[in-house]
């Protein structure tokens, strides 16, 4: 069963993307900053992480930063979810280290499809 | 899942809001970068969040909100008093959306005008802190898809102009004639109209149903004006238009077969030569040439009319963007509207696999590409690669196996990064191509209305203290549970607790009928047991429903705030005790007479700055706010250094109203008096203020209070300023009472009313007056008959030589009350009187008694 962490600071998002993720087959951990994102990443291993841009204490850009100096971290899929849609937003997710920059509000599908694909679920 | 997640939205919202609307508070009175980014995060959290429902008039409001504030935090705007009236009413505004969300699911039928106006007004102060600002506010919206259905040349002229677009649509409602409406009008005089075009909607009815006098055209068009201006322009029909902001981007449709002559590669080589060198004539000639040799319907013929228009003026980047559509070398949109939808053609031209989830795989292989392009620190390379060598080896499964191997291949020189990047990037033409001509389709929100949602719970916000948590702290587990269940609760620890008391009485009665000691003592025993059960059951469940004062006490600051803005005066609001706890019910009845009070003491308490100095006093005033319990009473003080109340004046007026006689008024001490405002029709200030009323509330206040069991007064000094003390009983449910007897009947009186009880020998008692009164530790204490006073005939028989007497509270006095005896003590639900005695003027209500009677409860300040 594939693992997915959640960071995110609203409860609601969090939820939402549970809501998908769980009825899609997925396991799904949560998290509210980076800073917990990272302690539950690395005391528990992930197939993918969904990391919000804006978060209190830790951000989206430290975040994967961090994780990718970290040898558990480093070779874990992450996609940047924000709602900014310019492209230096999405140079900036790309210079830190995010492998996929999507724009909220993410479709239920395509949160599925990112997942199945990313998180190595083989048909 | 839609309904619990509006569930979980609703408390989360109110919580950013409240967050968001304090801290601009805080912010107003000292300026603090982390101040500032609190709040910015709390708009920007509520506007990513809001964007899950069909929300789009609030996800917008608070967008135009959260623009403002990046001005603000990059130091562009400074935050004036307006700027914080505009963002603060926002906010409320955005709160009375959520209110009705919470109520019928969905927004008041006016929030998409109500939206406009004020996003016009925010929009107001981002333009005049530079229009740069304010242009790139618009630019970010999904392009519909008719866009490539526009006449090409109104799509180049938008290109070419600079200013913001919009592309809109309009179904005018097919009763559109009848109330006035000219939808052909009212879209020609769009401002900044471009192009539109007109055609049948989707459902048409046949022919021999059709009434001609119907409305059933659809209008597209695209317009060089803001979108502000445009909702505006359409805010009557607003219901029946769709607008969206694009980019010019969005406009670089080609449409059009593909054609693959090898011309286009070679074409393709010269032109970025002739763009990096910035030989815009000859890059527009070379269009214009190769135009005169291909056939113009293809698509490749539109990327070059657009050269040929464009070259002279356009940016490098968008030249080299249609470039690259006319030879294929990269995609002509960024690769993120490639993920937003997975083009159908494509989609079903795939064999195999699964058609979504291949052209899914390709979307992000190209993204890993693009990632690769951006440069990054020497320490992430290594962990970038690493990751993106991941996600290629989970694309494979997915693709065509041709495809799989070659990217297999290049993973296998794991060195060579441009070689992977090119194989990364022969995805793209196929995902690209489809990008070109984008079908997206309406975001699938979650419907906001279907089935009905639990109702929630008012609780203390969960989240506080798990946006707060730190590293290693569990966040404090709570439970979200629908209201009425705990009242189930409560009403069922009430009545158990009234049920008990018949066991005390059955007791008795065993003792007297069957004379058995030994039985009712075992009985009692068995009582006592379940009495402390009963006690505890109900402190327990009381305990759920005990919230904060903070919860009352937390809109002061802004109300205390937007009056005195309005008044022109200055006031410091101090808030103590806030964390006192009080049950629910009492907290609510509480609310509104505490706004009244709050007014009354800025707006004739306080003075202005003006008259403040003049007596000495510093220019800001201050009011304070606090809480505390006392026994079994929440105690809520609200204090003004202020002028006070001047008693010989609420004497004057007292008089002459016919409140109270000219001897009467001699009579009073003059904390008496001042007690007068709280009495039916009084009102010390002569003119009507916009914002306390007439200054009739304060019996209002009092009726309230009362209500709600508890008791108000008021305590003042000529100068010096003004105390309104509340009291209010914990929890309304439960009432100990005891019971006296007068005239023959039995009645109930709150212990919380009643000081203490003597027996005061007739020689004590004295008449003052015409008033009975008795001495109690050196105080005169006036004496009321109960008897008298309700109206019963006194007990018969000879007078007793000793009365007894129950001193009561009423407000800070205290008044004897003669009954003919006490009985018992006990806990009882206090029902409201209702239907033909709910007129009654002295009771309280009624309470059933363990033996099934039924007691009349007093209200002892309504009866003295």
């Amino acid at each position: 069963m594939a693992r997915i962490l959640v960071v995110d600071d609203a409860t609601t998002v969090r939820m939402y993307y549970r809501d998908v993720l769980e009825e899609a087959g997925f396991t799904v951990e949560e998290a509210v900053n980076g800073f917990e994102g990272l302690e539950k990443a690395v005391a528990e291993s992930f197939d993918l992480i969904l990391v919000d841009v804006n978060m209190p204490k830790m951000d989206g850009y430290a975040f994967l930063r961090q994780g990718r100096t970290m040898p558990e971290l480093q070779a874990v899929p992450a996609v940047m979810i924000s709602t900014e849609s310019a492209a230096q937003d999405r140079e900036r997710a790309y210079a830190a280290g995010a492998n996929l920059y999507l724009v909220k509000p993410v479709r239920p599908e395509v949160l599925t499809e990112v997942a199945t694909v990313m998180a190595g679920v083989v048909p | 899942m839609t309904n619990a997640l509006l569930a979980q939205f609703i408390p989360e919202a109110r919580e950013l809001l409240e967050r968001a609307g304090s801290g601009l508070l805080a912010l107003e009175k000292s300026h603090s970068a982390e101040a500032l980014d609190e709040i910015f995060r709390a708009v920007h959290t509520l506007k990513g969040t809001s964007g899950l429902f069909d929300i789009a008039p609030l996800t917008n409001l608070v967008h135009a909100a959260e623009d403002l504030l990046v001005e603000v935090r990059a130091g562009k705007l400074a935050l004036e008093p307006e700027i914080v009236d505009g963002l603060l009413d926002s906010l409320d505004l955005v709160g009375h959306w959520i209110d009705a969300l919470e109520t019928r699911e969905a927004l008041p039928d006016d929030a998409a005008d109500a939206m406009s106006g004020r996003v016009v007004a925010l929009r107001g102060w981002l333009e005049a802190s530079g229009p740069a600002a304010a242009a790139s506010a618009v630019a970010s919206e999904a392009a519909p898809d008719w866009l490539g259905a526009l006449p090409e040349a109104a799509r180049q002229a938008a290109y070419a102009s600079g200013s913001p677009l919009v592309a809109w649509s309009y179904e005018p409602d097919e009763t559109c004639f009848f109330r006035g409406d000219d939808p052909a009008h009212l879209v020609e005089q769009a401002p900044g109209l471009l192009g539109v075009r007109v055609l049948p909607r989707e459902t048409v009815p046949a022919p021999e149903f059709c009434d001609p006098v119907l409305s059933w055209l659809r209008y597209e068009a695209l317009c060089a004006a803001p979108a502000e201006a445009l909702s505006e322009h359409l805010r009557y029909v607003s219901d029946q238009v769709q607008l969206s902001p694009i980019t010019p981007d969005a406009l670089v449709i080609l449409a059009g077969p593909e054609d693959a002559a090898e011309v286009f590669g070679d074409f393709g080589v010269r032109a970025r030569a002739l763009v990096a060198t910035g030989a815009r004539a000859e890059l527009k000639a070379a269009a214009a040439a190769l135009l005169g040799i291909i056939g113009p319907a293809t698509r490749q013929a539109a990327a070059l009319r657009r050269i040929a228009a464009l070259a002279p003026t356009a940016a490098a980047d968008a030249l080299q963007r249609l470039v690259a559509a006319i030879d294929g070398a990269a995609p002509a949109r960024p690769v993120s509207a490639a993920m937003a939808a997975p083009p159908p053609a494509v989609a079903a031209a795939s064999a195999g696999a699964d058609a979504p989830l291949r052209q899914r795989a390709e979307a992000i292989l190209a993204a890993q590409a693009e990632m690769l392009d951006v440069p990054v620190e020497a320490a992430l390379d290594a962990g970038r690669r690493e990751s993106v060598r991941t996600v290629v080896l989970r694309c494979l499964p997915h693709l065509a196996p041709a495809r799989a191997e070659a990217l297999t291949a290049a993973l296998a020189r794991p060195g060579d990064a441009a070689a992977l990047r090119a194989v990364l990037r022969e995805g793209e033409d196929t995902a690209s191509a489809s990008a070109v001509v984008p079908a997206p389709k309406a975001v699938q929100k979650p419907a906001v209305s279907t089935a009905p949602t639990a109702p929630l719970t008012a609780g203390p916000p969960a989240e506080a203290s798990e946006n707060g948590t730190g590293s290693g702290a569990a966040p404090a587990r709570m439970l979200r549970v629908d209201q009425a269940k705990v009242d189930t609760l409560m009403n069922f620890a009430a009545e158990l607790t009234v049920a008990k008391n018949g066991l005390a009485y059955l007791a008795g009665r065993v003792e007297q009928v069957s004379g058995s000691r030994q039985l009712g003592r075992e009985i009692k025993e068995q009582y006592a047991v379940i009495d402390r059960i009963a006690q505890s059951l109900q402190v327990g469940v009381m305990a759920i429903r005990m919230m904060p004062v903070s919860q009352v006490f937390q809109r002061f600051p802004r109300l205390v705030r937007d009056t005195m803005r309005k008044l022109g005066k200055e006031a410091e609001l101090v808030i103590q005790g806030e964390d006192t706890e009080a049950d629910k019910n009492v907290l609510e009845s509480l609310a509104d007479p505490l706004i009244h009070m709050v007014r009354n003491a800025l707006d004739h308490g306080i003075e202005t700055p003006a008259e403040r100095l003049a007596a000495g006093k510093p220019a800001q005033g201050t009011l304070r706010l606090s809480a505390r319990q006392e026994n079994d009473n929440v105690i809520i003080e609200v204090a003004d250094d202020g002028k006070g109340i001047d008693p010989d004046v609420v004497r004057d007026k007292a008089v002459r109203v016919g409140l109270i006689t000219p001897d009467q008024a001699a009579q009073m001490a003059p904390e008496e008096i001042v007690n007068l405002v709280f009495a039916p029709g009084f009102s010390t200030k002569e003119q009507v203020s916009d914002l306390s009323g007439r200054g009739v509330g304060m019996d209002v206040v009092r009726n309230a209070v009362r209500k709600a069991g508890g008791d108000v007064w008021l305590a003042s000094r000529l100068g010096q300023g003004s105390c309104v003390t509340v009291q209010l009983p914990l929890t309304m449910a439960v009432t100990r009472i005891v019971t006296v007897e007068a005239g023959g009947q039995q009645y109930g009186v709150a212990m919380d009313a009643v000081a203490e009880t003597v027996k005061v020998p007739l020689g004590q008692i004295h008449r003052i007056k015409q008033r009975e009164t008795f001495v109690l530790r050196d105080a005169v204490i006036p004496l009321v008959r109960l008897a008298d006073s309700l109206g019963l005939a006194p007990a018969t028989g000879a007078p007793p030589d000793e009365e007894a007497v129950m001193v009561a509270r009423v407000g800070r006095e205290r008044i004897g009350i003669v009954v003919d005896g006490f009985r018992e003590r006990m806990e009882v639900i206090v029902r409201p009187l209702d239907g033909l005695l709910a007129g009654l003027v002295g009771f309280s209500g009624t309470a059933l008694l363990g033996d099934g009677r039924v007691l009349l409860v007093l209200n002892l300040p309504d009866l003295i």
